[in-house]
């Protein structure tokens, strides 16, 4: 099938698309061998190591910081406390 | 979602972020014929929710070291406090 093209494109704009059109080829072409499925599956194990390592520093913080405010609590009550106010 | 390539972009920013879009739609497309499109979009997925938990250890990390600044200030006396915090 035939695509019109435009009888005004310049001369540089149809040098950039053409490299455009043999980037896209040769990106396809790329996509279509094991070796492009290999890589993908290794980010996606790469991403998934990453996923398990920021789920356990969320939940070591999370737990840091309950643990930061039961100490913070217990410091506002003793400075509280030196004031003459007894708080429970 | 946009037109196809008949409507003029406003901007470069426009211009350029209806390529990448259109030619990553296209991309995609292409890689339903070759039975990665799962593939490709299962890393998406991963990577999306990697930034998104990466935001939210950022802000854990934030509020863990303010509290801890917090704790310093409430960890002194108040007799010793007259002489003034160094803050």
């Amino acid at each position: 099938l035939d695509i019109p093209r435009s009888p005004h494109t310049p001369y540089s704009l149809q040098l950039l698309l053409d490299m455009f059109r043999d980037q896209y080829l040769a990106f396809i072409q790329r996509m279509n061998t094991p070796e492009y499925a290999e890589d993908i599956r290794m980010q996606i194990d790469k991403e998934k190591e990453r996923n398990q390592k920021l789920k356990s520093r969320a939940s070591q913080l999370d737990k840091q910081i309950s643990v930061l405010i039961s100490d913070s609590v217990a410091l506002l009550k003793s400075r509280m406390s030196e004031l003459g106010i007894h708080a429970n | 979602s946009s037109g196809r390539s008949s409507s003029g972009a406003q901007s470069l920013d426009q211009l350029l972020e209806r390529q990448w879009e259109q030619g990553s739609q296209f991309l995609m497309e292409q890689a339903q014929h070759f039975d990665i499109a799962s593939l490709l979009s299962c890393l998406h997925q991963l990577r999306t929710e990697n930034v998104r938990l990466e935001d939210h250890v950022g802000n854990l990390q934030l509020r863990r070291d303010h509290l801890l600044a917090v704790n310093a200030r409430l960890a002194i006396p108040l007799n010793t406090v007259t002489s003034g915090p160094p803050e």
